[in-house]
């Protein structure tokens, strides 16, 4: 759950108050909780909407404290996996979300896409545009190496 | 086909997702396309850039989560424990072996010397009918719990009278650096039906943010089946019967001299010493162990008590990885981590000793002492020396329990007679084995965790499930003596398989052509048609799985699941390893394999990945 949270959020401490959301909501909704879907990905779908939540709190901040922006002007890490990284948190949220479940998590489509309330054609989609971004991140630093 | 269809399909195929037809379309146009070939190479170096790095580490959240929802409910039945404690909890047994001291023991006679490695466990085995009651106290050194605590002592006292009444009461000397680091005082009291742990809850919080605040936590349970695997008793603190009495040898390093008594000093993997620091995991704040980590135990030569234990850290390139994973300083080879020396001997308690005091509201555990002679059971008519001890049955259940106890040793039958599976009664599990009874068979695993060696027999009308820290022939011998015949298991009970019945059809599955010294096929497991799984073990030697080669075809590298994995390269490709589960991963020619189960080092794993090749 806190990596799943940390995936969506990219922030360790909004990851930690995501997971301890999430499980708080689960253990007042464990009664409803009918075994339609597995337990883990009745969990993650729960923790997804506290990541949510957190990333909505989170932007409404920023947008109010201008002076936060100064915390991201930070020197790239120029290797390919730190590249990576920046890429995957420059997704938009609709192509994050299947990117971490699917490719970070491992999780089927099935699950995901139970999990995000999105049909599997459209996830099947969202993951090849999430994949495109991608690559087109590591083509650009494996160009500049060369 | 399109470049950019190609490209979807490419992505749906590396998620599994694409049909028959289209993955033939895409073969063809990729065979002859270059710009797609490089998406589809690039597109799994996504891949393998996100799941080869180690996973971030998780904080330890439960204290705080436990905290909120105790304030909206009533507390729940079992605290569970955070991680960090867990790990610390570890040492509560080496603190309490520490405190194993022999007094009242009756007349264990000398054996020779100087006294060979291979007559040691048998010597512990014949030893542990005769302890009957003991009385010690042990000092404790531990070093390297925390930077700002580099050093803590305590003194552990243990009672005992057999067969089970207990008690332990560590108390902690150490200095902290301030009231937010809570003493490490820990007592475990067991009398027959009734268990109770106190230990402080939560860990340090002014240097470990997780933690929960200050506190102490109370367990207790009645209703306790005789030698219940879940509220044990660490009686492989006061003789290592579980840790040695089943293995073949032991690696003698010496002799040494405490308290004025001689001893052998035999020496082991932190990982094979389980029984002896693992028994008490209830409880506690220690610090960490490399499962490579050695523990030199000086065994008293008269009594085979442990008399001092002490750990050193492995040398080694793996074991500073492990360290820093944990957040540990640098820890030199042979770093003494960890003494727990005899510092007193006493009287040990005497028979109608009662160990017990008040403790809060216990949870019932539904066990009901009931005579022997009241209950319609399966009596076994060898006993190999134990006696009947507790009897009874659980409320609500058919299942009666007899059990039998002899100084240390101990047996427990359970039996039932409305048992349809699915798999087999009684705790057994991977390493299940077939063997012969007279008349009949039977199924053994050996010993693991908290759990002693164990059998399971599926008769006419009820299944028997057995459990001892006796070794094994005696097992097989009591067995043996039950008035049933034990019948093979339905089909689907049992799933494991002789390794060459689970390697046929698998044109993927290989095998080591080069083990360890002494290892062997001890069982195999077919995991479905693309998947199977072969354990190899010392068969002397308990507890602990061995090897274990884990093959599925068509799968990937899972995402990891802890933070200190490292790549290594290994048959040409690259695969990673983690030094927490001792498990080597890696995918070859579309097979994912994995080595793993606690025996070996990376090096080890790597020689057995090595000499991998096809059955033939």
């Amino acid at each position: 759950v806190y990596r799943l949270a940390l995936q969506l959020v990219r922030d360790p401490p909004t990851a930690e108050d995501v997971t301890q959301e999430a499980f708080i909501h689960a253990f007042r909704s464990l009664r409803r909780f009918r075994g339609q879907a597995k337990f883990s990905t009745w969990l993650f779908r729960i923790t997804r909407n506290c990541a949510v939540d957190a990333i909505r709190r989170r932007e409404r901040l920023r947008r109010m404290d201008r002076e936060a922006v100064a915390e991201e002007e930070i020197r790239p890490d120029p290797s390919l996996r730190a590249a990576l990284e920046r890429a995957i948190e420059g997704l938009p949220r609709d192509l994050r979300e299947p990117f971490v479940l699917i490719e970070v998590m491992g999780l089927t489509y099935a699950e995901a896409s139970t999990i995000l309330s999105v049909l599997p054609g459209t996830l099947k989609s969202r993951m090849h545009r999430a994949r495109r971004t991608l690559v087109a991140a590591i083509e650009e630093v494996d160009a500049d190496e060369a | 086909m399109r470049h950019d269809v190609a490209e979807r399909a490419v992505s749906d195929h590396l998620d599994d997702a694409l049909d028959p037809q289209r993955r033939a379309d895409l073969d063809a146009h990729l065979a002859t396309c270059a710009r797609c070939r490089e998406f589809e190479r690039r597109a799994r170096r996504v891949r393998e850039l996100t799941r080869l790095q180690p996973a971030s580490p998780v904080p330890d959240l439960v204290p705080e989560i436990m905290d909120r929802i105790g304030s909206e409910a009533p507390t729940p039945i079992r605290p569970v424990l955070p991680s960090w404690t867990r790990y610390a909890a570890a040492f509560v047994a080496g603190a309490v072996a520490a405190t194993l001291i022999v007094a009242g023991i009756p007349g264990v006679r000398r054996g020779p010397s100087p006294v060979l490695a291979t007559e040691i466990p048998r010597r512990i085995a014949a030893a542990s009918n005769e302890v009957t009651a003991y009385r010690a106290t042990f000092r404790v050194v531990e070093r390297g719990f925390h930077p700002r605590v580099p050093r803590r002592s305590f003194l552990a006292d243990v009672s005992f009278r057999a067969p089970e009444r207990f008690r332990t009461q560590v108390t902690d000397l150490s200095s902290y650096p301030g009231p937010g680091w809570p003493a490490n005082d820990i007592t475990l009291t067991v009398d027959g039906d009734r268990w109770l742990l106190d230990q402080p809850r939560g860990c340090p919080i002014a240097a470990l943010p997780g933690c929960a605040p200050v506190g102490r936590d109370v367990i207790g349970v009645t209703g306790r089946p005789p030698f219940d695997g879940e509220t044990s008793l660490p009686t492989d603190i006061i003789l290592p019967v579980r840790m040695l009495a089943g293995s073949d040898r032991v690696t003698v390093r010496g002799v040494d001299s405490v308290l004025g008594r001689d001893a052998v000093v035999v020496e082991l993997a932190y990982r094979d010493v389980g029984p002896l620091f693992d028994f008490l995991q209830a409880g506690g704040m220690w610090r960490p162990f490399s499962p490579h980590d050695r523990v030199l135990i000086s065994l008293d030569d008269e009594t085979w008590f442990p008399l001092a234990f002490e750990v050193r850290a492995a040398p080694g390139e793996e074991r500073a990885m492990w360290a820093e994973a944990h957040g540990l300083a640098d820890e030199p080879a042979a770093t003494m981590l960890f003494r727990a020396e005899v510092d007193r001997l006493a009287a040990g308690p005497p028979p109608g000793w009662r160990p017990f005091s008040a403790g809060p509201p216990p949870r019932d555990l539904g066990f009901r002492d009931v005579p022997a002679g009241r209950l319609e059971a399966i009596e076994p008519t060898n006993l190999r020396g134990l006696r009947p001890y507790r009897s009874g049955s659980f409320a609500g259940s058919d299942e009666v329990v007899l059990s039998y106890a002899q100084g240390l040793s101990w047996l427990v039958i359970r039996e039932t007679r409305s048992w349809d599976g699915p798999g087999l009664f009684g705790n057994l599990g991977d390493l299940a084995r077939r063997v012969p009874l007279p008349g009949g068979v039977a199924y053994y695993e050996p010993a693991a965790d908290a759990l002693g060696r164990r059998l399971a027999i599926h008769a006419e009308g009820s299944d028997l499930a057995l459990e001892t820290n006796l070794p094994r022939s005696d097992l097989l011998a009591i067995a043996a003596s039950l008035p049933v015949t034990g019948g093979l298991a339905p089909a689907g009970w049992v799933d494991q398989v002789p390794v060459d019945r689970a390697v046929a059809g698998t044109p993927f599955a290989l095998l080591p052509t080069d083990l360890p010294a002494e290892y062997r096929p001890w069982a195999a497991r077919r995991d479905g048609p693309d998947a199977v799984t072969v354990w190899f073990r010392r068969p002397g030697t308990e507890p602990g799985p061995g090897i274990v080669l884990y093959q599925a075809a068509g799968v990937g590298l899972s995402p990891p699941l802890e933070g200190e994995v490292f790549a290594v390269r290994i048959r040409g490709t690259v695969g990673r390893y983690s030094p927490s589960r001792g498990l080597l991963e890696w995918v070859e020619g579309g097979v994912y394999r994995s080595l793993g189960g606690g025996a070996l080092d990376l090096a080890g794993l790597l020689d057995v990945a090595k000499s991998l090749e096809p059955d033939t």
